[in-house]
C-alpha cells in the first residue's frame, strides 16, 4: 500500500496553506504531484488530510511507569490517532537528566516498540530536586533541545534563576509547567465553587499566574528561551500576551481538554476528571479558546497521561492525575472546528506545524511527516474497550464524539 | 457532545424507591428525606426523654471503620448500634496501614468478607464515602461519620433535631448563625445543607475573610457572610460556634487565640444580642476561651449535652434506614418499616 489516490479529499496542509477538496496523491506516505501507478484509489468524499500531529507534552510512561502504559501502547495509540512525534517530560523513573544512552535507548524503543518519535525533555535540575542544575551539556549531547523540572518545584528562586542562565548558556529551551507550590500546596481541583463544596483541597488560579509572573521576570533577566506549557488559567493570558508584545523569547501551550472540559465535572467526586493543572472554570475556558484562535497560545497538546485503573480507584484527593488523551485528540479538535472556534485549517495548524515550530523541529517534522485522514462527521462512542491507550481514564468515557482518524498513511 | 450529561448530582444514596440506602451528604436529600430521619430519631426518644431499645439491627453487623480518629462520633454510632442489638466492631485503621501496601480497595473488601452489613466510616479524604458506596461496597450500608472537609451529615442531623427540639419553632422561621473556621469545617457545609434543605430563610455565617470558603456568594439566597459577630448574632434563635482546629491557629489564616476571642468569641455580651430564647450549639470538642465561653457552654442557654444525646437518636435513625434501604434495594423487603 504504497501508492495511493485519494479523490475528492479535503487537503489541510499548513506548510502550504492549502485548504482545497482535490485529488492527492501519497507515495509512502509522502505527497507527490502525480503517480506512475495507483496500488489503492480511496475517494475520500467529506474527508479531511492533514499532516501527522506533534504533541507537546504527553507521558508516555516508560521507563519505570508500565502498569499505566509502555512504549508500545501508547505509541499505537498515537500513531493511529495521527501522532507521530511525542515529546514528554524528563520525570520518568528513571528520570532523564544526564544519561546519553537511556535518550538514545529510549528513543530507539520508541521507534521499534511504538513506530513513533520520541523527544525527551531533559531535567532542569540533578534529580529534579531543584536544588542545582542537572547536566544539561550531557542532556543538550544526548539530544535534548529543552529541560524542564516538570511538575517538581525548585528550593528556592534562585536556583530557577541559575538554571535559567546555565541553559541560555547552552542554548536550551527551558519548559515551564507553571504552578507555585507554596500556594498550590496539597490541592488538587480547581479553587472555586464546585470545589468549595465538596471541600477538595484546591489550586487557585493564582498559583498558575504568580508562577508565570515571577518566570518573565527571570526570563527576561537571563534571556533564555522558555515555553509555558498547559496552561490552565484565563489571567495567564494576558501575561503572555504583554511579554510577547515586549519581545520575549516565550512560546505557550494548553491541552486540548483545557479547551472543553471544565470544574463542573469533579461533582460527584470524579477522580477521572482529576488532571493537573486542574480543569478550571467556564470562563478560564472561553479565555483559553480566544487565547489560541489569536495566536498567544502558540500551539495545543494532548497532555496525555495514561494511568492503571488502580490508579483512580481512591478517594478523590488520593487519586493520580491525569487524562488518557491520545483517542479523543482528534475528535475534541474537530468539535472547536464544529463550535465555530476555527477554521479546519486552523486547528490542524495548532496541533501541527505550530508545535513542531515551538518545539524547534521544523525540518525534521516535515521530513518525516506522514498524512492522516480524518472523517469529521463520523459519529462514535468512546468506550474502553475500543481506547488504544492502556490509560482508560478519561472523562469522556460513553460520550458520544464526532471526528476520528479513519486512516493513516505513513512513511 | 453534552458534556452537561456528564454531571448529575450524586443521587447514589437512594435506592430505586427513593429511600436512603447511603448516607454520604446532605445535599441532593430531599425535605421529605430529612425529616423521616428526624422522626425517625425522635421515635427512638420516649416520654421521659431517654433513648430506648430496640431490636431493629438484631443479628446485623455494624463496622466503625474509623481512618481518622474521633472519640464522641465513634463513641454515638456505637451506642446507637447497640440500642439497635446490633453487633459492633470497632476498627481503628491508622490511614498508615492502607499505604504499607494494602489498598483502601483491599482492606474494605476483606472487611466486608466478614460479613458486615453496616460501614460506618470516618477519613480524612473528602469524598471517601461516596468512593466506597460507589466503587467499593455498594451493597453495604455505607454512612459518613465526616470526610475531609466535605460533609458530616449524622452531625447536621442531630443539630437538626437539637434545633426543632429546643426551638420549637418551624425552620422556616429561624435565624441561624453559625461562628468560626467555615473554610475547613465539613459540619458547617453539612449544616448549610440541612438548613436550607428544610427551609431555614436566614442562614447567617460568621468568620474573618480568612475561614470563609471560597465561591461563598454561590451558597444560595438565604446564606449571609458577616465579618462582625455582633452584626451576625443580632436577633438570631440559634447560635452554632464551631471549634477553631488547633492547626489553624498556627496557620496563616488567624492572627491569634487571643484575637479570634476578642472578634468572634460567643460572650454573655454577644449573646445578648441575639433573641432571649436564643440556643447555643457546638459540635465539640470544645476550646473554652476560644470560640465559647465557659460561662456560655455550661449556661442555661447551652443545649450542647442535648445534642449529644440526640446524636445516638439520629445515628439509630440513619443506621435503621439506611439498612432498611439497603434491604429493600435488594428485595429482601417490602416497604421501610421504621
Amino acid at each position: 500500500m504504497s501508492n495511493i489516490k485519494l479523490e475528492n479529499v479535503r487537503l489541510l496542509d499548513p506548510v502550504e496553506k492549502i485548504d482545497l477538496i482535490t485529488t492527492v496523491y501519497l507515495k509512502k506516505g509522502k505527497r507527490v504531484e502525480s503517480l506512475e501507478h495507483i496500488d489503492e484509489s480511496i475517494d475520500a468524499q467529506g474527508k479531511w488530510l492533514m499532516p501527522t500531529m506533534v504533541d507537546l507534552c504527553a507521558r508516555v510512561r516508560e521507563p519505570g511507569q508500565q502498569q499505566h502504559g509502555t512504549l508500545k501502547s501508547e505509541g499505537k495509540a498515537a500513531r493511529e490517532n495521527g501522532i507521530l512525534h511525542v515529546i514528554t517530560p524528563p520525570d520518568s523513573k528513571p528520570i532523564v537528566q544526564d544519561n546519553g544512552a537511556l535518550i538514545h535507548g529510549l528513543i530507539e524503543k520508541a521507534w521499534t516498540d511504538g513506530q513513533f518519535h520520541l523527544h525527551i525533555i531533559g531535567a532542569q535540575t540533578q534529580g529534579l530536586m531543584g536544588k542545582q542544575p542537572a547536566n544539561m551539556a550531557a542532556l543538550k549531547k544526548g539530544g535534548c533541545t529543552a529541560v524542564s523540572n516538570a511538575n517538581a518545584s525548585f528550593e528556592d528562586d534562585d536556583v530557577v534563576i541559575r538554571t535559567l542562565e546555565y541553559a541560555a548558556g547552552l542554548g536550551l529551551t527551558v519548559v515551564f509547567y507553571p504552578e507555585e507550590a507554596q500556594i498550590a500546596k496539597d490541592g488538587c481541583v480547581h479553587e472555586g465553587f464546585i470545589a468549595s463544596r465538596q471541600g477538595l483541597p484546591m489550586i487557585p488560579a493564582i498559583a498558575e499566574t504568580i508562577a508565570i509572573a515571577k518566570y518573565l521576570i527571570m526570563i527576561e533577566a537571563t534571556g533564555v528561551r522558555a515555553h509555558f506549557g498547559l496552561i490552565s488559567s484565563g489571567k495567564s493570558i494576558e501575561l503572555i500576551e504583554a511579554a510577547k508584545a515586549k519581545g520575549l523569547p516565550v512560546t505557550a501551550d494548553v491541552a486540548m481538554h483545557q479547551l472543553h472540559l471544565t470544574e463542573s465535572l469533579i461533582d460527584g467526586f470524579n477522580s477521572l476528571a482529576h488532571v493537573r493543572p486542574p480543569l478550571r472554570s467556564e470562563q478560564d475556558k472561553q479565555q483559553l479558546r480566544q487565547a489560541v484562535k489569536s495566536g498567544v497560545i502558540d500551539a495545543i497538546c494532548t497532555h496525555h497521561e495514561p494511568l492503571s485503573s488502580s490508579a483512580k480507584m481512591m478517594p478523590f484527593a488520593e487519586t493520580l492525575p491525569g487524562i488518557s488523551a491520545f483517542d479523543t485528540y482528534v475528535a475534541l479538535g474537530v468539535q472547536l472546528v464544529k463550535e465555530g472556534l476555527f477554521e479546519p485549517l486552523e486547528w490542524v495548524e495548532k496541533v501541527t506545524i505550530a508545535p513542531a515550530q515551538v518545539a524547534n523541529m521544523f525540518e525534521r517534522w516535515q521530513a518525516e511527516k506522514g498524512w492522516v485522514l480524518v472523517d469529521p462527521d463520523l459519529q462514535w462512542t468512546l468506550e474502553k474497550k475500543s481506547i488504544l491507550s492502556s490509560g482508560k481514564n478519561t472523562p469522556l468515557l460513553n460520550q458520544t464524539l464526532t471526528g476520528k482518524v479513519v486512516q493513516t498513511f505513513l512513511i | 457532545m453534552h458534556l452537561a450529561a456528564l454531571h448529575t448530582p450524586s443521587q447514589i444514596q437512594l435506592n430505586q424507591q427513593g429511600n436512603l440506602k447511603h448516607f454520604l451528604t446532605i445535599e441532593g436529600l430531599s425535605k421529605e428525606t430529612l425529616t423521616k430521619i428526624l422522626d425517625t430519631a425522635q421515635s427512638f426518644i420516649n416520654d421521659q426523654n431517654q433513648l430506648i431499645t430496640t431490636p431493629l439491627l438484631e443479628g446485623r453487623t455494624v463496622m466503625n471503620l474509623f481512618f481518622e480518629n474521633s472519640t464522641r462520633t465513634r463513641t454515638t454510632f456505637e451506642a446507637a448500634a447497640k440500642r439497635l442489638s446490633a453487633n459492633v466492631l470497632n476498627i481503628d485503621i491508622a490511614r498508615s496501614s492502607t499505604s504499607k501496601g494494602e489498598t483502601l480497595r483491599d482492606t474494605l473488601w476483606n472487611l466486608e468478607a466478614m460479613a458486615a452489613d453496616i460501614f460506618v466510616v470516618r477519613h480524612s479524604s473528602s469524598g471517601a464515602a461516596h468512593f466506597i458506596a460507589k466503587d467499593v461496597c455498594p451493597n453495604l450500608a455505607i454512612i459518613n461519620a465526616g470526610d475531609g472537609r466535605h460533609a458530616h451529615p449524622t452531625q447536621a442531623m442531630l443539630d437538626m433535631l437539637t434545633i426543632r427540639r429546643d426551638t420549637h419553632k418551624p425552620f422556616e422561621e429561624l435565624s441561624v448563625a453559625i461562628i468560626g473556621d467555615i473554610k475547613h469545617s465539613r459540619v458547617a457545609r453539612s449544616d448549610i445543607a440541612a438548613l436550607q434543605t428544610l427551609g431555614c430563610q436566614d442562614i447567617r455565617v460568621i468568620a474573618p475573610n480568612t475561614l470563609l470558603p471560597v465561591g461563598f456568594s454561590e451558597y444560595g439566597d438565604h446564606v449571609r457572610l458577616f465579618n462582625k459577630m455582633d452584626e451576625g448574632v443580632k436577633d438570631c434563635d440559634v447560635i452554632i460556634a464551631l471549634r477553631i482546629q488547633n492547626e489553624r491557629i498556627d496557620s496563616p489564616a488567624l492572627s491569634s487565640q487571643a484575637e479570634f476571642y476578642r472578634m468572634y468569641g460567643l460572650n454573655q455580651e454577644r449573646l445578648a444580642l441575639a433573641k432571649p430564647d436564643c440556643i447555643v450549639m457546638h459540635p465539640g470538642p470544645m476550646n473554652r476561651g476560644v470560640e465559647i465561653d465557659s460561662s456560655i457552654a455550661d449556661g442555661p442557654r447551652s443545649v450542647i449535652l442535648h445534642q449529644v444525646t440526640n446524636g445516638i437518636a439520629v445515628r439509630m435513625a440513619v443506621l435503621a434506614l439506611t439498612m432498611q434501604g439497603q434491604l429493600q434495594q435488594q428485595g429482601l423487603i417490602e416497604a421501610i418499616v421504621v
